[in-house]
Formats: structure tokens, sequence, C-alpha cells
């Protein structure tokens, strides 16, 4: 076999490998062009206002409003899924942090052997099966917890969707903190010891302290996850595009409505163009949410030189 | 008099410190005992489907009660091996650029970047534009390919980072080893790295499988919701009744579970979607396992020779 | 290569009495190398010849290190990282970007501080990179250089029975002369050590010298970084001392350690630091 140059050989390598990151990046940017594309068009061809998009309240695209335009009101499901994303972070941040702080400074070795493995595990499982709990295990406790109250619900709402989140981005949530943890020095944990701190004064004053922007940048990943789920949620909130009232009503989310919505509808009509809207509004949250975390890190690292 | 506030604080501290560690222990137990329930509550729930030979092999019913899983279970597989095999070369090529030779500029972080997008993008807006792209504007229509792509794109940023973490895992030493001896980036990557990388790298891939196979968002318009009656004697390539077609609709167990939720005709769906929940995490389970013992023999076998 | 009694010291004070025997292998002429903005090693000029030890010594962060990764360019390996002025191999400046790196590595071979075997057999070691530059092909061509490159890094008698074994069953010792072995297999005419014994013991140091010496003394040009003085006296013909950055110092081993000339080398060598 004649060997190729050396110099050829790297050429190959580093062209052929090399076009396999190109054809991401040239994927990833032919995403985002598309869908801001279609979605950019009921404002352009369409001449919907983006301003009566973005907080109109009503949803309802084939009716006409006073001005001849269809109801598109995107407010009910962009605070449906702010609602869920923050409700399901509060329930799932202090059992997250909990269990990171437990698997870093109380227990690391049965952390490492056993809970990690199982967090891995619990990333694992599908969305659907969580929103099949969600269905049949959350949603019908909500509902007698409530008949018991005396109230009649059906269950289905932001309170369910949230809880069903929460148990999806708490393994995100806490396999981050884990690392964040974890990377603190061991010299600042026996510096304090040193000076005759308990273990949770060290953790509340020295560990949490200093690996605040890696949790902060955990919680965040989380959150977009929970921003982004879209089956769970739609199986779970009930889908009623409608201002949520209350955590146990029906509601909506960017996501369900999506997921829904694009299978009914025609492409090119105005209600099709309407939800592309919807998803370029999605794509745009999550692209902030990576904003945000550069902004952390970028802080991070200017405070520690 | 100040002696006695001094143990009193010591006390305080202490009681704080024993309380603390309590509230963790719970926690983790908590979180535990949660996996175990959702785990155990899907495998019994759909227990008496699991071991049905009728369920695992027949073909699903629309309206009437009895239906099986078959073409589901296939189309899961098939759809996992195939996203695989086009997942895997791309995510090594990028993984491999990005840790050997990326230069410092301006291309290489735009590469980054579009790689961390991807990952934080919602899996139903890479199935809207898979749907977009492949299915319309590239003509597949709902198919098995469509669906790989995107599954492909859902599946990229999670193997990247696993095989670029792999690959810079082993020690720089090698790296150097090779290229002092006159051998180029690309030798040194395939012949001395990635074998000693190959058990971390096996053991991500299997987990990402995992992920994929219970991915459904991503699918629903890409892939399909229905799954044609399958004929494992027809060979002919375009019938849509022949599983190898890659440009036939498939339905996966995820999409099915979510299908027969949200449409809820069949008379039977809680067992049916029980049972399919089932055997999805069983599936789950089973690569979970498998990631680790490949990677345990993988990684005997390279330093105990 | 059997491992003869003689005594190490003695060769080294023939071999370096006679230093200029004119025959420069290697030379640099002001060459530097920078770190961004930062000059790690200013302008340094030496000379290595064929069948000569020489030994870079100083204390930890001279600059010897950087030195030496110039001389096979692996410092192109590091981003930011420059290299100036001239290397001459056989009167060639390789410091150019012309230059084939592949050749020049293969004919100036490089053993570093950790011994580095890659995760094969102790054969494949040695025959991976001569096969890859297409050395060597047929089985009793391998089965040759592999006993031949084995002999000559003292290797072949400790494991002729178990080639076919994993390199890291090795001892520590046994892993770094594996990987001089490997090095010689290509048959280079300079050999590079980067403090090659710092992580082993005094035993499997004292094996690891010799294996240098005997590789001089088969007319390679070895050149090795160390921060330990004895080892310069017992395997070095020639020493370069630096300090921060400047090679201060230079001139057969053994005048250098009887008299040396420079303020900072007679504090070094007195123990004032190090």
């Amino acid at each position: 076999m004649a060997l190729m140059a050396k110099a050829r050989v790297e050429r190959v390598g580093r062209g052929a490998t090399g076009a396999c990151i190109a054809l991401v990046a040239l994927l990833v940017v032919t995403l985002v062009a598309m869908v801001a594309g279609r979605g950019i068009a009921t404002f352009t061809a369409d001449g919907i206002d983006l301003g009566s998009f973005l907080t109109g309240t009503t949803w309802n695209p084939h009716q006409e409003d006073a001005s001849g335009m269809p109801t598109v009101g995107a407010l009910p499901m962009i605070a449906g899924s702010f609602s869920v994303t923050l409700l399901s972070t509060l329930f799932a941040l202090p059992i997250a942090f909990g269990s990171a702080i437990f698997v870093v400074e109380v227990a690391p070795r049965f952390g490492r052997r056993v809970f990690q493995p199982l967090l891995e595990l619990l990333v694992g499982i599908p969305s659907v099966v969580y929103g099949l709990i969600g269905l049949t295990i959350i949603v019908a406790w909500v509902r007698d917890a409530a008949a018991a109250m005396g109230q009649t619900i059906t269950g289905f709402g932001i309170f369910s969707s949230a809880v069903v989140l929460a148990i999806m981005v708490l393994p995100t949530i806490t396999s981050l903190s884990i690392d964040a943890l974890a990377a603190v020095p061991h010299e600042y944990r026996e510096g304090s010891y040193a000076l005759g701190c308990t273990r949770w004064q060290t953790i509340w004053n020295v560990v949490l302290k200093s690996a605040a922007p890696s949790l902060m940048t955990a919680v965040i990943l989380g959150m977009t996850r929970a921003f982004g789920e879209a089956l769970a949620v739609q199986m779970v909130i009930g889908n009623a595009i409608q201002m949520p009232s209350g955590l146990f009503t029906p509601a909506s989310t960017l996501t369900s409505v999506l997921t829904m919505g694009m299978g009914n509808e025609a492409m090119g009509t105005v209600y099709n163009d309407v939800l592309w809207s919807l998803a370029l509004l999605l794509l745009a949250m999550s692209l902030v949410f990576i904003v945000i975390i550069h902004l952390i890190g970028h802080k991070g690292a200017a405070k520690h030189g | 008099m100040a002696n006695f506030d001094m143990s009193a604080h010591v006390r305080r501290i202490n009681r704080q410190d024993r309380i603390a560690t309590g509230v963790l222990v719970s926690i983790a137990a908590f979180v535990m005992l949660m996996l175990a329930a959702i785990v155990t509550y899907i495998l019994v729930a759909g227990a008496p489907k699991l071991f049905d030979l009728n369920f695992l092999t027949g073909k699903p019913q629309q309206f009437k009660e009895g239906g099986g899983i078959g073409p589901e279970l296939f189309n899961s597989f098939y759809l996992l091996v195939l996203t695989l095999l086009i997942s895997v070369p791309l995510s090594l090529g990028a993984a491999i650029f990005l840790s050997q030779y990326a230069p410092d500029n301006a291309i290489t972080a735009v590469a980054k970047t579009a790689i961390e997008t991807l990952s934080s993008l919602p899996s139903v807006v890479v199935g809207l534009f898979g749907f977009l792209f492949f299915v319309l504007y590239m003509g597949w229509g709902f198919s098995i390919i469509a669906g790989a792509v995107a599954l492909t794109m859902f599946n990229i940023p999670i193997l990247v980072r696993v095989i670029q973490q792999a690959l810079e895992d082993v020690p720089r030493s090698q790296r150097d080893a090779g290229l002092a001896m006159g051998l180029t980036r690309w030798e040194t990557t395939i012949h001395v790295l990635l074998p000693a990388a190959m058990p971390a790298i096996v053991t991500g891939v299997v987990l990402s499988a995992g992920r994929v196979f219970g991915e459904a968002a991503a699918l629903i318009f890409t892939a399909g919701q229905s799954a044609p009656v399958l004929d494992f004697t027809c060979l002919d390539f375009s019938s849509p009744s022949c599983p190898w077609n890659v440009f036939r609709p498939a339905e996966t167990l995820a999409v099915h579970i979510w299908k027969i939720n949200s449409e809820g005709v069949v008379p039977d769906l809680t067992a049916i979607s029980n049972g399919t929940a089932a055997v999805l995490m069983v599936c789950i389970l089973a690569f979970n396992i498998l990631a680790r013992v490949i990677g345990k023999y993988l990684e005997r076998r390279l330093t105990s020779e | 290569m059997s491992r003869e009694n003689e005594s190490v010291g003695a060769c080294a004070l023939q071999v370096g009495d006679s230093r200029s025997d004119g025959g420069t292998l290697l030379s640099t002429r002001d060459l530097t190398v920078c770190y961004g903005s930062n000059e790690a090693l200013h302008p340094t000029s030496l000379d290595f010849a064929a069948g000569q030890v020489t030994a870079l010594i100083g204390p930890s962060g001279c600059g010897k290190s950087t030195f030496l990764r110039c001389l096979n360019l692996m410092n192109r390996e590091i981003p930011k990282c420059k290299i100036g002025g001239e290397a001459l191999y056989h009167g060639r400046n390789i410091n150019t970007r012309k230059e084939n790196l592949f050749e020049l590595r293969k004919s100036i071979g490089m053993v570093f501080q950790q011994p580095t075997p890659f995760r094969k057999s102790i054969r494949d070691n040695i025959l991976f990179a001569p096969k890859r530059h297409g050395l060597v092909s047929g089985k009793e061509d391998c089965d040759a250089l592999v006993e031949q490159s084995l002999r000559a890094g003292a290797l072949w008698d400790e494991v002729r029975d178990k080639l076919d074994e994993s390199a890291y069953t090795l001892s520590g010792g046994q892993q770094q002369r594996l990987c001089i072995a490997r090095t010689l297999a290509m048959h280079p005419d300079v050999v590079l050590f980067d403090e090659p014994c710092s992580a082993l013991d005094p035993i499997s140091t004292f094996t690891v010298e010799e294996t240098i010496r005997s590789i001089a003394e088969s007319g390679i040009c070895a050149i090795i970084v160390t921060h330990n003085m004895e080892q310069a006296t017992r395997v070095s013909d020639n020493t370069a001392f630096f300090y921060v950055g400047d090679m201060v110092e230079t001139g057969p081993t053994k005048r250098l350690f009887s008299q040396p000339e420079d303020k900072r080398l007679q504090d070094y060598l007195t123990g004032r630091f190090g």
C-alpha cells in the first residue's frame, strides 16, 4: 500500500472533520433562517401587527377582528409558557440544590456510585412517559385533592404541568449543580473548617457562594429545557387557549399550541404563518437563554480574573 | 458569661448543622424514592402487556380493542439505527475537528456557537424545521429518513460534547508523543486517542441512543404519526409496506403513546399506552445498563491486557 | 545491547574532552520563543554534535525545556507560541513555514518526562510509527526492527517473551526504555530527552542513563534536559546552563562543573537556588 504524504493525510483529515462541523453549522444557520423567514412572514406578508401579536389576549385565528385581521394575540401562550417554566423551576430548585449538596458534600462515594447513575436514568426517561404519568397520576391527584376540598376541577392546568416539568428538569439542574459544587477548590472548604466552621456553615457561606455563577447557569439550562418541552406539557395542561386565570384552570403554552396546530393547517394560510411566528418566538427565547448563560460566564470569569 | 454564650453558640450551630444534614439526606432520599416510584409504576402498570406477544408483534388498531405495537417497535429501532449511522460519524468528525484542529478564530467560534444553539433548541423546533426543510422543501414527505435527520440534529450536540470530552480526557502527552514521532494529528487521533477514548465514547453513544429512542416531539412532524402495516417479505423498496423503505412514514413507540392519548379514540387507551410506556422503559433501562456494561468491559480490556 | 559494566563516568570524560570533533548536526542561531508577548527564551545559540550527549540544566522555568521543544518544532503545537531565529539541522534552517514537520520529527526523536507508551502491545508500540512512515513492511522486517530497537533501548532481554502484551504491563522504567526504543526504531540521528528520569526510581534512572550513553556512542546526537546536576555529570559530554530564559554558560561538562565562570552558575552549583 502506497502511503500518502503526511502533509496530505493531514489536509484530508482536517478537511473531512472540518466538513462535518461545517455541515452542522450550516444546518443550524438554515434552521434559524428558515424558521425566522416563516415566522416573520406573518408580519411582513400578512400584515399582522407585531405589537398586537405579542400583547393580544385573544387567540382566534379563524375570526377577524375590527380591522379585518385574524385575532391572533399570543399572550395567553407566552404567559402560559413563562408560568409553567418559572413554577417548575421553583419546585425543582430546592430539591435539585439539596441533592447536589448531598452528593458533593455529604456522601460523595454514594453519590458517584448510585445517585448520579440514577439521575442519568431519570434524564433518559422519555418525555411522553412523563406526560403519561402526569396524565394518569398527577392530574388525577390534583383533581381528587380539589374534590376533597369541595372544588370541582379537571386537574389539567399550569400546576400539573409545572409538577411534571419539575420532575423533568430536576436531573438537568441537579447534575449541573453537582459539577458546579465539585468544581469549588477543596482548599476553600479546608480553610473554612480550619476556622472551626461546621459543615453547614462551610456549605452555606463558602461553597454555595463561590459556585453561585455556575449554579445560576444550571438553573437557566433547566429553564431552557422546561420552556422548550412540548409533549409532556401538552398532555397535561388542558390546551385551552385563554389567558391563564389560575394555576388549576386549563391553559396552553407556545409548544403545546404548536404540536396541536401545525398538523391541521395548510401551509401558507395566515393561521399557519402565525404558528411559525410562535415557533420563532420559541427559538428566540432559547437564544435569549444562551445569551444569559454567556453573560453569567463572562461575569464569573471577570470576577475571578 | 462570655463562656456560657460561646457554648450556647456552639450548641446552636451544631444543631443547625445536624438539621441541615438531615434535610439534605431526606431530599436525596425523596429523589431516589420518586425515581423508583416512577420506574416501578410504569413497569407494573404496563406489565400485563409487556409479556403479551400479540401486543408486541401485533398491528395497532384505530377503533377497536386489542391493538399491538409491532410496527412501532420495529420503527423505533430502525429509526434509531439510521440516526446513529448518520449522527455518530458526523459528531465524531465535528468533535475531532474541535479538539484537534480548530484554529482559534472566528469561524471556530461560529461553529461552537452553532452547536451550543442546537443543544438548547427545543426539540419541537428541530422537528418543525425538519418538517419545513426535509418533509416539504426536499419533498421527502413524512418519512423515516426525514425523522432520522431530525433526530440527528437533536443528537449531534449531545454526541459532540461527549466525544470531545472523551478525546480531551486522554492525557495530552499521548498526543504529543504521536506528533513527536512525525505522525499527523489525524493518525495520532485515529490510532492513539480514539482507542484510548473508546470506552467513554461508546458509553456516551449508547446513553444518547436511549434519548433518541424516547424522543417524540422531533418526530411527529417528520417521521409522521402513521404506521403502515409492514410486510417483512416485501423487498420492493418503494412500497410503503416494505419495512426497510426509508421514504415511508413511521410512527415510533414514543409518538404512539402521545398520539393515542391526544386522539383518545381507542377503547383500551390506558392499557395500550401503559403497555407501550413499559416497553419503552424496558428499552431505556436496557440502554442504560448496556452503556455501563460495555463501557466497563472496554475499559477493562484496555487497561488489563 | 548487553549491559556492560563499563564506567559511565570515564566514558563521559573521554568523549567530553574531544568536544570539537567537527560533527555538528544541529545548531541554533539566536533562537527565541515567545508565548504571546512574553519572551520565554532569549536569543540562544548552541551547537550539538553527533555522538555526544549534551545536558541542558538550570532551575525550573528557566527555558531549557522550551528550548528543547524548538529543536523538533514541538512548540509549534502550542497555540500562540512563536519561535524566532534559526535552528540549523544538517546546515539547513528548519524554522521555516515550508519545513516538513513529519520528516523532521522522524529524524529528530523525542522522549518525554512521563513515559508515554500507547495503549497497544509492546510490538505495536515499536512498529506503529515506522509503519505509518512506510519504513517497514513484511513480518520479517518488522520482527527484525522490533528486536533491533528493543536491544538498542536495553529492553530486549526483559520483554522478548511478551512482545504481544500491553505496554502498560511494564514498570515505569521499562516503559520509558520502550519509549526510547520506539524513538530509535525510526533511525533518528538526534534524540531529545525532556527530563526522562524525573518520574523514575534510582535503579531505573541508572538504566535509562546507561541507555542514553550507549545510543550516543552509536553516533546519535543526544540532548537531555535535566534538573539533576549529578545526572548531567554522569551522562553528558557538554552542558549548557539556562537561567530565566537566558543561556548563561556552555562548555564541556567537566569544565563547567569544576570551573564555572558565571556567578549565576556558581550560585546554582553551590545550591544557593534551585
